[in-house]
């Protein structure tokens, strides 16, 4: 066990783990933005600043907590005024590139910034890259890249063309930490990045499952136990199949009626 | 993994406590109950009977291997494949996935399945006739 003070209180820290994981798992609330448990951190957003002392610490380290692994004596302050103005200038940076955004208007109410003194500009993206690692890094799909550095940095999608490689998970949308990605699902179809995407239908019932070629293709190249006669059958199908391999018990008495599905 | 989780369709009555216990102790962040991962299904009439359909904890999970975020693990202990929604990016691969229907979408849109309770499965507790057990 690894022994870190947070705010004065010793904490046992697993072996590995950031001081942001250490934090959650004892109930801190640190701010962050562009960290998700299924990527490693890369310290994009810089809202998860932490004051660090000890454990060969230079004196008033300011750093980011999902970057930062916990080491034997380390001592972490969330919230010093140091802690606080350097994340608030950040945050103004951010909502001076995105104003509208009612995740960072919150973050501002909630740590006390007040104005914004910079010119305004009238993005929605906060340049994180999180979509961009999620798509290439975890779902597989690798439909998206960015371009450019700093507040220069584009997307490709959305700026360009709608992304070939994309099959319409939304799970870019989903992660996104200012939700700006818009997603439109109609019962034929989801549009994402300018795309719009087929929905397949259900091979029994024809009900439309949360599924398109495209992202059933992707999945079956994750196991060889996928096929795409159990993946096009929707859940209340699938259901009404296992209660038919069991019909002997009850001898065709079965009613599959019921409230919602 | 020591103990086994048992349904005994013969017993089953179709009365659905074990939803109602399930969607009871799986509450959404919210603090409303989830949906329920068990099924019960009632027989018609005059047989009054039922049938559970319930997640079986594959060895080999569709749901698992369909997971790109290793959001579903499995707990050692109890043998149950767990949603870790802290890695879930809500792609509901796993819902797709399982041949069985037992993945299911809370209110919220976000998946669950049965995790036998942490080891101590409710639906089991509730069942007025004993055709659930985990022994
Ligand atoms: S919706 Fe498309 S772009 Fe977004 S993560 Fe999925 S495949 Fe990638
Ligand atoms: S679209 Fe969202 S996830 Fe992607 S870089 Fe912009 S803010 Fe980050
Ligand atoms: S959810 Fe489905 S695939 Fe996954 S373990 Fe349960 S029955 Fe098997
Ligand atoms: S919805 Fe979540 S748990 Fe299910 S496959 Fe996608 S990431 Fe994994
Ligand atoms: S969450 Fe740590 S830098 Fe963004």
């Amino acid at each position: 066990m690894i022994h870190v003070r947070i705010n004065g209180k010793l904490l046992e820290a697993k072996k590995g783990e950031t001081v942001l994981q250490l934090a959650q798992r004892n109930g801190y609330h640190i701010p962050n933005l562009c960290y998700h448990p299924s990527l490693k951190a890369d310290g994009a957003c810089r809202m998860c600043l932490v004051e660090v002392k000890g454990a060969n610490a230079k004196p008033n380290s300011l750093t980011t907590a999902c970057t930062l692994t916990v080491k034997e004596g380390m001592e972490v302050l969330l919230d010093t005024p140091e802690v606080s103005k350097h994340r608030n200038t950040i945050l103004e940076m951010l909502m001076a590139l995105v104003p509208d955004s009612p995740v960072l208007t919150k973050m501002a109410e909630e740590y006390g910034l007040k104005e914004i003194r910079l010119a305004q500009g009238d993005e929605v993206c906060i340049k994180c890259g999180l979509c961009v690692r999620i798509c290439d890094e975890v779902v597989g799909a690798k439909a998206l890249a960015m371009e450019g550095r700093g507040t220069e940095t584009t997307f490709n999608p959305p700026f360009n063309e709608p992304p070939e490689r994309c099959v319409a998970c939304t799970s870019c949308a989903f992660i996104c930490p200012v939700q700006c990605i818009p997603v439109k699902k109609t019962n034929d179809s989801i549009t994402i990045w300018g795309r719009e995407f087929d929905r397949l239908k259900c091979t029994r019932c024809g009900r439309a499952l949360d599924l398109t070629e495209e992202h059933m293709a992707l999945m079956m190249t994750r196991s060889s136990h996928l096929k795409p006669e159990d993946l096009n059958v929707c859940d209340v199908c699938s259901r009404k199949e296992v209660l038919g391999t069991m019909k002997s018990l009850v001898d065709g008495q079965i009613t599959l009626e019921r409230v919602g599905k | 993994m020591e103990k086994t989780f048992i349904v005994i369709p013969e017993k089953c009555t179709g009365c659905r406590t074990c939803e109602l216990s399930c969607a009871y102790s799986h509450p959404m962040a919210s603090g409303q109950p989830g949906n329920p991962r068990i099924h019960a299904y009632n027989t018609k009439p005059p047989l009054e009977k039922g049938i559970q359909i319930v997640c079986l904890q594959c060895d080999t999970a569709a749901c698992m291997e369909a997971c790109p975020a290793f959001a579903l693990q499995r707990n050692l202990e109890t043998g149950a494949i767990e949603v870790h929604l802290d890695r879930c990016i809500n792609c509901h691969a796993c819902f797709n996935a399982c041949s069985f229907g037992n993945i299911v979408l809370d209110p919220n849109n976000r998946v669950a399945k049965c995790d036998l309770c942490g080891g101590d499965p409710k639906c089991v507790q509730f069942c007025p006739t004993g055709a659930l057990l985990y022994q």
